[in-house]
């Protein structure tokens, strides 16, 4: 079920009232929300959970299983290779069976060789992110980071905890399975953010990224006559993406805090950054910092030559836009990063540090960012290819007046927002406000989510990755 | 800046804690629900303010507008916003046109003006409505007395197959909309009006072609308003910037083999036309044109030309009008003048697409009597 979904708001109280019943046991705690998350995620589709379950168990047992090797690194690496085997297993051939049966089908077709279409596998929903952080787990056990998790049910409650089952943030171990085992009180000041965080969240997805959505799809089509749709249409995408995304993650830190749980910040005013780096940082925070630690620096990080380290960075970023799906144009959006971010390294030292500066490397780096979305939202190069066409066409028409009027509001709120947020040095700086000064903030979110209600979306944008 | 994050335990997640579990309850519920309640309370009080405004607003709308915070679709625009024009736009044009979408999407009335120096006015919509329905229309238009010089009455050969389930259209063209008047809780009527307030800046983008040309059906109305009750269909025609560049695909173009269409007037649209025939009568036969809308040349075979003359003559003739005011228009034009559906398809597109139009009001202009 989606977080905007009424099935969802039941399963919500109800939990909610039981959990916080349940106050004397931690561990009936975790029950209850393993409880809960399954639910949640079998209303996708029941046949999924058994996929959850399995990697569940298959890290669950590795991660233990690594740990009692204590003393033999042979059978330790062994057992971490067949544990990421099964777990990148399970994920590639549902993932990306498709994708590649398809590529193979389209080379067979050139060369001339009748082959029959293979059977299709539908995408469980968030199997990139409960992989990913299944991995991140059983590495840091590895690593002897983290010790590995004894209890099953606590275990199962972190790997399939609700509010950031489905679209991230990708949590480590250190963060929040540590919560998992310990008593999580709520008091009064935490009810008031969580109060804030939704809000925030169901306005960015609704009132932002469901309406910029709605203006998005009439712009990406291969057949699209028009250019000035090809430019209003990615910068909407950059809109859309950023609501809907940070959406979710506001949405998922608040619900999650109703339980006393505190989940990482998974952006951090992205397009306020002065470079592609500095966006990274800023950008998928819970996905940046796991290719970093987990990819890059595995590979090499920076520590060897500079073509290693440039060729470490590609292979990164690539994989990095594999993993937001099975297509072509998500690896060639990494490959866009993957280059913005070696041009960077190369330039590093030789640019100027003054501040007047600042603003032209912000406009060049919204420029790749915005370009790198405009690859990201296509989805074929047929249709990248008939958009980027339309640009020999800049005949305005009225609906170009609309989307305008539409991306102008949409953005002055944003900024509008982050601005205050900014100034204040805290996300949460809505609370720190006057009672009332808060409250008028929080009933214009909840209006503007109400007068967009008819345009919004059951699903989020990256339930698809 | 998260004054929440606490670094990790490093301790085993699942040892057992001596510590008494504390929530906030500790405080007392009564001093917990008023810390944590100290904003949600006030902007709950807040937005019921707003909605409780809302609703009253909706309560003051008069029944016209309250019909047209119900329309999501472009036919009941368009129906409606000629409904309203019928009744309350100046009556005082020399030409007056009605009929259905191929006349709404395929006159430009302003051109039409200039090309022949005389006021114009459309109160076409679309074939659903039906002879019958476009009584309904002129009546109203007519009630302040004035009548036009002409009168153009414009057929699509498409709605001479009339369909028993169509008569909801001539109901609401009759109830002036009340039948399709949505019925709403007290929240759904805040809801839709506060959805109005929003929509000049957050706009609801209609879908496909329609939201790609007019972006929200606001824009799609005011055109009608704007282009005496004419407007465009988009698609197609957007491929040309130009009509040099639409000319030139024109030239190029290759005519595939036509197949035939020709539907002849049913009983259902031939009755409808009994409707017609008094107020045309009221008119003027000697005012009164008919026109044929034109179908593509992939749909147009020598014998299909003869059957639309022949159905011209009958409609003519059930509606009284002397002989030769049938307009000589085009039987059929170039497959690429044609807008809203592929030529592919076993039913012709209806609508002209921009240069379509622009061509065959020409047209029309050179032949208006």
């Amino acid at each position: 079920m989606s977080f905007v979904t009424a099935p969802f708001f039941y399963l919500l109280s109800l939990t909610f009232l039981a959990y916080h019943l349940s106050w004397r046991s931690t561990r009936t705690q975790n029950l209850i929300l393993l409880v809960a998350s399954y639910v949640f995620y079998a209303w996708w589709d029941w046949r999924l959970l058994s996929l959850l379950i399995f990697s569940t168990a298959a890290t669950y047992f590795g991660a233990l299983a690594i740990e009692r090797s204590e003393h033999d690194d042979i059978t330790r690496r062994r057992i971490l290779i067949v544990t990421l085997s099964l777990l990148l297993g399970t994920l590639f051939f549902f993932k990306y069976f498709n994708f590649f049966a398809d590529n193979a089908l389209f080379l067979s077709a050139a060369l001339g060789i009748d082959v029959s279409s293979p059977v299709r596998f539908i995408l469980p929903i968030g199997i990139s992110f409960y992989t990913f952080q299944a991995i991140g787990y059983v590495v840091d056990v590895y690593r002897r980071q983290w010790p590995a998790e004894s209890d099953y049910i606590t275990f199962s409650a972190f790997k399939a905890f609700f509010p950031q089952l489905i679209a991230g943030p990708i949590e480590r171990a250190g963060h929040l399975l540590a919560q998992f085992g310990r008593p999580r009180p709520i008091n009064a000041d935490m009810f008031r953010e969580a109060i804030w965080l939704l809000a925030y969240g169901y306005f960015l997805k609704v009132a932002v990224a469901d309406t910029a959505a709605a203006y998005v799809d009439l712009a990406f089509t291969p057949d699209q006559p028009l250019g000035w749709w090809t430019i209003l249409g990615t910068m909407l995408f950059s809109v859309q993406i950023y609501a809907d995304f940070h959406g979710y993650s506001t949405i998922a830190k608040g619900l999650a805090l109703l339980f006393g749980f505190d989940l990482v910040w998974n952006f951090r005013f992205p397009y306020w950054a002065t470079s592609v780096a500095d966006f990274w940082r800023r950008w998928h925070v819970s996905l940046s910092s796991w290719l970093r630690d987990y990819l890059y620096i595995p590979l090499g990080g920076n520590r060897g030559s500079t073509s290693a380290t440039l060729r470490n960075i590609m292979i990164t970023m690539a994989l990095g836009g594999l993993w937001h799906g099975a297509n072509w144009t998500f690896v060639l959006w990494g490959l866009w990063h993957g280059m913005a971010l070696c041009a960077q390294r190369l330039a590093a030292g030789r640019l100027p540090d003054a501040r007047f500066l600042k603003p032209v490397y912000w406009l060049v780096t919204m420029m790749v960012v915005v370009v790198g979305w405009f690859l990201f939202r296509c989805q074929s190069f047929t249709e990248a290819a008939g958009m980027v066409g339309a640009l020999g066409s800049m005949e305005w028409v009225p609906g170009h007046g609309a989307a305008l009027t539409t991306l102008v509001t949409l953005s002055t709120l944003l900024v509008a927002l982050e601005v205050f947020e900014y100034a204040r040095g805290s996300r949460l700086a809505a609370i720190a406000l006057p009672r009332w000064g808060a409250a008028g903030l929080i009933a214009g979110m909840i209006t503007s989510t109400i007068a967009t209600l008819h345009g919004h979306r059951e699903t989020f944008l990256y339930f698809q990755f | 800046m998260d004054q929440l994050t606490e670094p990790g335990n490093m301790t085993n997640a699942s040892a057992r804690s001596t510590v008494e579990p504390r929530i906030a309850w500790s405080d007392g519920p009564r001093v917990f629900i008023a810390r944590a309640s100290r904003e949600a309370w006030r902007a709950a009080l807040l937005v019921l303010i707003v909605l409780a405004g809302a609703f009253t607003y909706y309560q003051r709308l008069d029944e016209r507008d309250l019909i047209a915070l119900g329309i999501t679709d472009i036919s009941t625009a368009a129906v409606f916003e000629q409904m309203n024009r019928a009744t309350h736009a100046p009556n005082t044009a020399e030409i007056l046109a009605i009929g259905d979408s191929s006349c709404l999407m395929g006159i430009d009335f302003i051109e039409l003006a200039r090309l022949t120096g005389r006021t114009t006015n459309s109160l076409c919509s679309i074939g659903f409505m039906g002879p019958a329905g476009y009584t309904v229309e002129l009546e109203r238009y007519l009630h302040r007395g004035i009548k036009p010089d002409r009168l153009l009455l414009v057929f699509h050969p498409v709605q001479f197959i009339r369909e028993d389930n169509w008569e909801i259209w001539e109901t609401f063209v009759t109830q002036e909309g009340r039948n399709a008047l949505a019925h709403r809780n007290i929240f759904m009527r805040a809801q839709a009006v506060l959805a109005a307030v929003f929509s000049s800046y957050l706009g609801h983008a209609l879908p496909g072609r329609w939201g790609r040309y007019f972006g929200t059906l606001d824009e799609f109305t005011r055109s009608i308003a704007a282009d005496q009750g004419g407007t465009i269909d988009p698609l197609g025609g957007l491929r040309w910037s130009t009509e040099t560049e639409f000319a030139d695909a024109l030239a190029k173009a290759e005519t595939p083999a036509a197949r035939s269409f020709s539907p002849r007037p049913n009983s259902l649209f031939m009755q409808a036309l009994d409707t017609l025939a008094p107020i045309v009568g009221d008119i003027g036969p000697e005012r009164t044109f008919i026109i044929i809308a034109p179908v593509p040349d992939t749909h147009a075979t020598a014998d299909d030309i003869i059957a639309r003359s022949e159905s011209a003559d009958a409609i003519s003739a059930r509606l009284n009008l002397p002989s030769g005011h049938v307009l000589p228009t085009p039987a059929s034009l170039p497959y690429l003048y044609f807008s809203d559906r592929p030529w592919t398809d076993p039913v012709p597109p209806t609508h002209l697409n921009r240069w379509g139009r622009r061509s065959y009001t020409r047209i029309l202009a050179s032949i208006l009597p």
